[in-house]
């Protein structure tokens, strides 16, 4: 039994190795098997495997997580570890509370407080909530640490959620203020909960109940009975002060009158008094209706129909006015109106415009703001659709006036919402007449840059960033973008979710275009394998449709790239606002490795024509993006989210997809016949190994099962018989699955996958376990040698036909920037002005097409224009003259035209002003001269528009004498001193440069008529000079240059001597005496100042008289001016100096020299002061003061010192490191910004030693009975025997061991003691513990 | 010509001596009592506590809610932006682009009234200690009890209290619980709106502004958006121009997206 035992024990023994072999050995299968399959999964997702290219610029590094969709590993923003600085962050600003920053930035010290590891929002200190300020006087969104700290008590909620923080209507005396409860308390006023609404509570203070105030002395007053009470005055509520029976029993003498005044923007009557009486209503005169003049009464006339439409008509005779509802009181001027009594009338300031897809009139009120799109925006039927060129505009109706604003290549979005103000307060809104919508919008930031730092949205595997997906869609500027082209068996494999711009924005920026729309370029990779037909010889022949991915050959493919691409920004097939597009995307495909063969489809390019429909306004007339309620709601953006992808990866079964390629293989070879090997549900129970194992064990059983006694026949136990089995069919095992090896090994090198690498598996195993049985089998079996010799056979011919093999062939989609249409014809960009509501602006013009180009951009008249390279120069011809009786006749068009004036021989007259226009049949600058110049680039002069772009060009002939002309040989024909003849050239650029090559004259003649009048220095706008009229210059000036402008040609003297005749003036002015003046129609003279009349300290005066016509030979023909013209300059009589300088640390002053004065202290905390101070110049030392440092430890730089502008200047707070310094100090008195004036400059060095150090103790000894130290400063110790001395003593309280200060210090020797020692040095500083233990004999001999 | 002469003799010298010294005296007495500069200075322009420290420390509460005003509501701003060579105050700030921002000054009302009182510290001990000396000088006895002035902002005024007991005794004796100076101002009106302003900030950006004249036709709100993000927020008075400056950094664009000015 023993033995048995023993012999049971070894079987078992060798049954459990064996068991374990089988374990190990069926268990490496499975995930070898499991690894071949895994090739078929190569196409299963989209490989992106174009990389975003490395861009230098932080403005793009955001765009390039963009497309981490799985394989590229970008760190997501949201994700970035951020740490929250409590208090103390230091921004570029300053210091503020609760920023995040990273943790670079916190180890760098930039967070002078409380730093935690979590983003602030996520921090219970930092969280945001409301802060309520004694019970609700006052209440804010505030972190909690920040409203604590003020003594404010933090409430987790929104402040409209929190009781006391609800606001409601506060009436004080004559007025109402809309605050809460505790506030008004406060105030003095009547709390009214039920009115809810700021706009009510402002009607209600309105509204509040007045009524005639008889004081003493029978005087009348109309107001509220508190303000009556407050006059000790007796109150009659809702009577005027024009009551008869006021009049009859208390004497008061207030009559009706017919005079208006303004009160709350309405018009009201006013009595002989002064007092305010019913609302003005012109049928309620006194003599037509007296009861209107007794008692305050509900006013009957109306401004505004039913409809609340305003009649017009009833402004000038009804003041019942609402500035909510578009009227408002002006003065009659104002309104344009003529009122019927008084000087008052309504004026509407509500705004109508067209609205041209609705194709109806639209009111706005006044204040009213709303959002106009130009087609569709935002989300739609998976694409991100805002229109290339179109803009997200503003409208607001100001006073009558309809103004736009515009986004700029969206980068703004509009947002509006729509409210019911409550006109009566009563909180009802609906009764008719009671409450009316009211718009309000605002272009806020597009975040569309933000988007893409939430991505990815899968992890590596697929599984879903639920944490990013909930970000993107927390932004209402982004939405969660699926490309789902290809399910298989109803499972995704080309598939993936990306966050993406809601509202895309367009690029001015070409090398931006191209990264954003890169990114969504992809590549989707179809496996193709070799089929069945193979086995049957008929050579390699492939599957018609991939395995996997097959559909992106079709549009699905192609449509949902273009999606996503058009979500990146104006990129891919799309349109512009007009409803014209382009293809923007390519699809090119790669051939497969051993067939070379190419995708058996390609997808076409999804074309712009599809998405027309999103230029339509009038299919998405009412789309809006909400603004966010203020404080009701927490409702952000337009709410329209996509929820994204939270499990389409965990869905997927990869065995159970393989073992469906199995299941099919085995299928086809034999057929149904075999229940086992069609059982799917066994297979998907137990996988690739579970399955082969589990059909190896039924082959065994099925040949000789485990156990069988007749099997096993001649061992003399059951326990040893099944130690043999065991052994045996271990061994068979062992050699099945170095067979599965070498199938499994041959189909990885061969890139067999799928059901054929299984088969290659099978067989192999098969051959291994058949074989190695028939090896060791003690009986003959045939029927296995067949089946191993059979399977052998299978894997020959696996090998050989290439059966299972693939391929990747790939389809690549390039999403490429968008480009305007080609072939564009002037028609088309003309669309960009015709609109009448939008401005066209650079973007939108090029959006047109591709020749559009907007000239004039940055004046108001900007212009789209069609600029086709062409080579033609501009044809100028006539165009129209603005003055009485003139005309262009004798055109020779594009050459010359002539100017006939109403006089009887056609010439202008002298000096007269003829303003005139010329035309371009394109658009194009122009210039001018009276002289014919050789090239365009030489004339001097421009028409009145400037260097704008135009075909209507403006020019001005005035000022022009004959004599002028002839002066200079302006005239050609100059008949016997009466007239003269002119010519003005004229060469025009078009926008490709093209010039005329001759110009085109324009002739006039100019009647002579005697100039009797002077120059006149002040002729328009005052005089012009350099340095201006009374200027002060500075200290020392003794010479300047100087120019002064005048009216015409001249010539000028000046002298220091008043009444000088202009013959006896010796110092003479250089004048400018060409045809065009220099400067603003005006003519310069010059000189400089200096040695003929040099300048003194003090005033300066100079005389100025000038003599015209210059070019005049007669000397009587010319004007010279009678009067001096008194120019003053006055010269700093005091130096500006800076007096002193110096420096306050600790209250003490240390002046500063360039001799490094030694600046010492011991303070723990500190800061300098500098101060200068300013003498003499020209403010008696007011000055402004700049200061900077020349030598410091570290960089500093300097700035204007904070308190200046004075003769003291200040800077406090210097917060210094020791060290030299060597600040400089620079100070003007230019407080007229001229440019002129006195400067001054010093400098001063100082050494900076602050001991910021207690004392050390540097030596501890005993000398006799005396116990010794010394400190590295002078010192005073002190010591005491108790340990806590050192937390909570002072030198102050302990034994002294010290006389004065000194570095040396003693007490007597007991070693029976521990001395505790403190020391402090001369500055009070102290070490915070003990600056030493000593326990004698022990630490100190 | 000799009797003419006798006119400055010595006697005639000494008249003019005299009449010289009556008019100089009588010039001082009449400044004294009449000019007021020299009133205020000389602290007796008044019997009354209340007046004296009105007159002088009016003047003082004034300028400085005009600076503290115009900074953010801060005497010496510590984060803040600079415009126009004047520093104002961030009242919301984020560093960070897109994000909202956060309210650093949620006790605004308290804050402000905490610089006044600040500012006016030393003006108000000066006038209180010129206060007593001024009543002693004119023969009272004049008892101050310890306080503190306070600051406090309320509709269209601000009120400086001093909460010290006041007494004056001469032939009787007056007792004054407080002194109270009363400022006309409406910087309780534009925190209130700046208040409003900022949470809107601090919860979804940018502010809209247009409601706030429309529903208080004597303000005026202006913006500045400045290219770093950060949006300066000009409240004033139009009435009265009071003003209340500040500034607010939340959903900012970061540098180079485009800024339009509002």
């Amino acid at each position: 039994m023993k033995l048995v035992k023993t012999k049971k024990s070894g079987a078992l023994i060798l049954g459990i190795i064996a068991l374990f072999q089988i374990f190990v050995l069926t268990n490496a299968i499975p995930a070898e098997s499991y690894s071949i399959g895994e090739i078929e999964n190569a196409g299963r997702t989209a490989s992106v495997e174009k990389k975003v290219p490395k861009l230098s610029p932080k403005f793009f590094s955001i765009l390039v997580s963009f497309f981490a969709i799985k394989q590229i590993g970008f760190v997501s923003a949201i994700d970035e570890n951020f740490n929250c600085c409590i208090s103390g962050a230091e921004t570029e600003d300053g210091i503020a509370t609760c920023q995040d920053i990273t943790p670079t930035q916190a180890s760098g010290g930039e967070c002078q407080g409380q730093v935690l590891s979590s983003r602030c929002e996520e921090t219970s200190q930092c969280k945001t909530g409301t802060c309520v300020v004694g019970d609700g006087v006052s209440c804010s969104s505030s972190p909690k640490v920040t409203c604590e700290s003020g003594g404010g008590e933090w409430v987790d909620k929104t402040p409209a959620n929190v009781p006391e923080c609800r606001r409601g209507c506060c009436i004080i005396g004559s007025g109402s203020r809309f605050e809460t409860s505790t506030q008004c308390e406060i105030d003095g006023g009547n709390f009214n909960a039920g009115i809810g609404t700021e706009a009510a509570c402002i009607l209600a203070g309105q509204n509040l109940l007045q009524g005639a105030c008889v004081t003493t002395g029978n005087a009348c007053t109309f107001t509220t009975g508190i303000e009556c009470g407050r006059r000790s005055g007796s109150f009659f509520k809702g009577i005027l002060c024009t009551n008869s029976d006021l009049k009859e029993n208390l004497d008061v003498e207030c009559e009706a009158s017919t005079q208006t005044t303004i009160k709350d923007d309405k018009i009201y009557w006013i009595d002989s008094c002064g007092n305010l009486a019913n609302i003005y209503d012109a049928d309620k005169i006194y003599e037509k209706d007296k009861s209107y003049w007794e008692i305050v009464s509900p006013p009957t006339c109306k401004v505004l129909d039913s409809n609340g439409n305003v009649i017009k008509n009833n402004l000038g005779t009804c003041g019942n006015l609402d500035r909510f509802r578009g009227t408002i009181a002006v003065e009659a001027s104002e309104a344009d109106v003529i009122p019927a009594y008084g000087n008052f009338a309504g004026k509407d300031l509500s705004c109508t415009y067209k609205d041209s897809v609705k194709n109806i009139d639209i009111t706005k009120k006044n204040g009213e703001k709303w959002c106009i799109y130009e087609g569709s925006i935002g989300d739609i039927e998976g694409i991100s659709s805002d229109t290339v060129g179109s803009e997200h505009w503003l409208a607001r109706c100001e006073n009558g006036d309809l103004k736009l604003e515009h986004s700029n290549y969206r980068d703004s979005v509009c947002a509006q919402r729509t409210t019911v103000v409550d006109l009566n307060g009563d909180g009802d809104t609906n009764d008719n007449g009671e409450g009316e919508s009211f718009t309000t919008a605002s272009l806020v930031p597009n975040q569309a840059l933000a988007c893409p730092s939430f991505n990815p949205l899968q992890d590596k595997k697929g599984k879903a960033n639920q944490a990013n997906i909930d970000a993107c869609n927390a932004n209402p500027h982004c939405a969660v973008r699926n490309v789902d082209v290809q399910k298989h068996n109803g499972k995704p494999t080309f598939y993936f979710s990306v966050c993406v711009p809601r509202y895309p924005t367009g690029f001015d920026d070409d090398s931006a275009a191209q990264t954003m729309c890169a990114a969504a370029t992809q590549k989707c990779t179809q496996i193709y394998q070799k089929n069945i037909g193979s086995l049957w010889g008929s050579g390699s022949s492939w599957n018609d449709a991939a395995k996997i991915n097959s559909e992106c050959g079709n549009v699905e493919f192609s449509q949902k790239m273009n999606n996503l691409c058009v979500s990146m920004g104006d990129c891919g097939s799309y349109v512009n606002y007009e409803g014209q597009g382009s293809d923007n995307a390519q699809i090119t495909y790669e051939k497969g490795g051993k067939s070379g063969k190419k995708p058996e489809k390609i997808p076409a390019i999804f074309s712009w024509t599809n998405y027309v429909k999103y230029s339509d306004r009038s299919q998405f007339a009412n789309q809006i993006i909400s603004l966010p309620e203020p404080e009701e709601t927490s409702g952000e953006g337009d709410g329209s989210t996509n929820t994204g992808s939270t499990n389409q990866f965990e869905d997927i079964d990869p065995m159970g997809q393989l073992n469906e390629g199995f299941g099919e293989f085995l299928s086809s070879i034999f057929g149904n016949n075999n229940p086992t090997l069609r059982d799917i549900n066994i297979q998907n129970t137990l996988g690739i190994g579970g399955t082969t194992m589990w059909g190896i064990a039924q082959f065994w059983s099925g040949v000789a099962p485990i156990g069988d006694s007749s099997y096993l026949a001649g061992y003399q136990t059951y326990t040893t018989e099944l130690a043999a089995n065991t052994a045996k069919a271990g061994i068979v095992t062992l050699f099945a699955t170095i067979g599965a090896y070498a199938g499994a090994y041959i189909a990885q090198q061969l890139g067999i996958s799928g059901g054929p690498a299984q088969m290659l598996v099978l067989a192999g195993g098969t051959a291994g376990g058949t074989l190695s049985y028939v090896y060791i089998a003690t009986t003959s079996s045939p029927w296995a040698l067949g089946f191993g010799i059979g399977a052998l056979v299978i894997v020959g011919w696996i090998i050989i036909s290439g059966f299972g093999t693939t391929e990747k062939r790939k389809i690549n989609f390039a999403c490429l920037p968008w480009e305007a249409p080609a072939g564009t014809t002037e028609a088309d960009c003309n669309k960009c002005n015709e609109n009448e509501l939008f401005k066209c602006t650079k973007y939108r013009c090029e959006s047109l097409g591709q020749t559009c180009q907007l000239l004039n951009g940055n004046t108001d008249n900007p212009i789209c224009k069609s600029v086709q390279y062409e080579n033609v120069a501009p044809v100028i011809t006539a165009g129209s003259i603005n003055a009485t009786g003139y005309a262009f006749a004798d055109e020779d068009v594009g050459k010359s035209v002539e100017i006939e004036s109403p006089e009887e021989n056609g010439c202008i007259l002298e000096f007269g002003s003829v303003r005139f226009t010329l035309k371009t049949d394109e658009y194009a600058q122009c210039k001018w001269d009276f002289v014919e110049r050789d090239v365009y680039e030489n004339m001097e002069n421009l028409p009145l528009e400037g260097t704008d772009s135009s075909k209507n060009h403006t020019f001005d002939l005035n000022g022009l004498s004959l004599g002028m002309l002839n002066a200079f040989d302006i005239t050609e024909d100059v008949i016997l001193g009466l007239h003269g003849d002119g010519k003005l050239y004229v060469r025009c650029s078009d926008v490709h440069n093209n010039i005329n090559p001759t110009s085109y004259i324009v002739n006039f003649c100019i009647n002579e008529g005697p100039d009797t009048t002077p120059v006149n220095f002040d002729s328009q706008t005052g005089v012009l000079a350099i340095p201006k009229n009374g200027a002060t210059l500075p200290y020392g000036t003794n010479s300047t240059p100087f120019k002064i402008f005048i009216n015409e040609p001249a010539e000028c003297k000046y002298d220091g001597k008043p009444s000088t005749s202009y013959d006896l003036m010796n110092n003479t002015l250089e004048c400018s005496t060409s045809p065009t003046p220099e400067l603003l129609g005006r003519w310069g003279c010059e000189t400089p100042l200096d040695n003929d009349l040099s300048l003194n300290p003090g005033e300066n005066k100079i005389y100025i008289k000038c003599k015209d016509k210059p070019w005049e030979t007669n000397e009587s023909k010319r004007n010279t001016n009678v009067d001096d013209y008194l120019y003053k300059l006055f010269v700093t009589e005091d130096k500006l100096e800076i007096g002193s300088i110096y420096i306050t640390v600790g209250g003490s002053r240390f002046d500063l020299t360039n001799n490094y004065t030694k600046v010492t202290g011991g303070v723990n905390q500190f800061s300098i002061d500098l101060t200068a101070q300013t003498s003499g110049g020209n403010e008696n030392g007011k000055a402004e003061c700049s200061y900077k440092f020349e030598q410091s430890p570290i960089l500093y730089t300097g700035d204007r010192f904070f308190e200046t502008n004075a003769n003291t200047h200040k800077q406090k707070g210097l917060n210094l490191l020791n060290g030299n310094y060597n600040i400089s100090i620079k100070c003007n008195d230019d407080f007229d910004n001229d440019g002129i004036s006195n400067v001054a400059e010093t400098s001063g060095t100082f050494n900076l030693n602050v001991d910021m150090s207690p004392p050390l103790i540097v030596r501890t000894y005993r000398d006799g009975n005396s116990l010794k130290l010394k400190t590295d400063e002078s010192a005073k110790c002190a010591y005491s025997n108790q340990p806590n001395y050192c937390q909570s003593g002072s030198v102050s309280n302990g034994t002294s061991m010290t006389s004065g200060f000194s570095t040396d210090h003693s007490t007597s020797w007991n070693p029976g003691q521990i001395y505790y020692i403190k020391c402090k040095d001369i500055y009070d500083r102290e070490s915070q513990l003990c600056a030493r233990i000593i326990i004698p004999g022990v630490n100190v001999e | 010509m000799k009797e003419r002469g006798n006119l400055f003799g010595k006697k005639g010298q000494v008249t003019i001596f005299i009449i010289v010294a009556v008019l100089v005296v009588s010039i001082s007495v009449l400044a004294y009592f009449f000019l007021p500069g020299v009133l205020v200075d000389l602290g007796i322009s008044s019997q009354n506590p209340n007046e004296y420290v009105q007159g002088c420390l009016e003047d003082s509460i004034r300028e400085n809610v005009k600076t503290i005003s115009e900074q953010g509501g801060s005497l010496n701003p510590e984060h803040y932006v600079t415009d126009k060579d004047q520093k104002i105050e961030y009242l919301c700030y984020t560093d960070e682009n897109y994000l909202p921002c956060v309210m650093q000054q949620p006790l605004l009302k308290q804050h402000v009234e905490g610089e006044i009182e600040n500012a006016i510290k030393s003006q108000a001990d000066s006038c209180i200690d010129s206060l007593k000396e001024t009543f002693e000088r004119k023969g009272y006895t004049a008892s101050i009890g310890a306080g503190e002035m306070k600051i406090e902002l309320l509709p269209q005024r601000i009120v400086s209290t001093f909460d010290g007991q006041v007494t004056l005794t001469k032939e009787s004796s007056e007792r004054f619980d407080k002194i109270s100076v009363v400022v006309n101002n409406n910087i309780y009106e534009l925190i209130t709106i700046a208040n409003s302003i900022l949470n809107w900030e601090a919860r979804y950006g940018e502010a809209e502004t247009t409601i706030y004249m429309n529903y208080y036709h004597d303000l005026k709100v202006e913006k500045n958006l400045q290219s770093d993000g950060t949006t300066i927020y000009r409240l004033t008075n139009r009435e009265t121009g009071d003003k209340f400056q500040f500034a607010s950094r939340s959903v900012a664009l970061p540098p180079g997206i485009g800024v339009e000015n509002a």
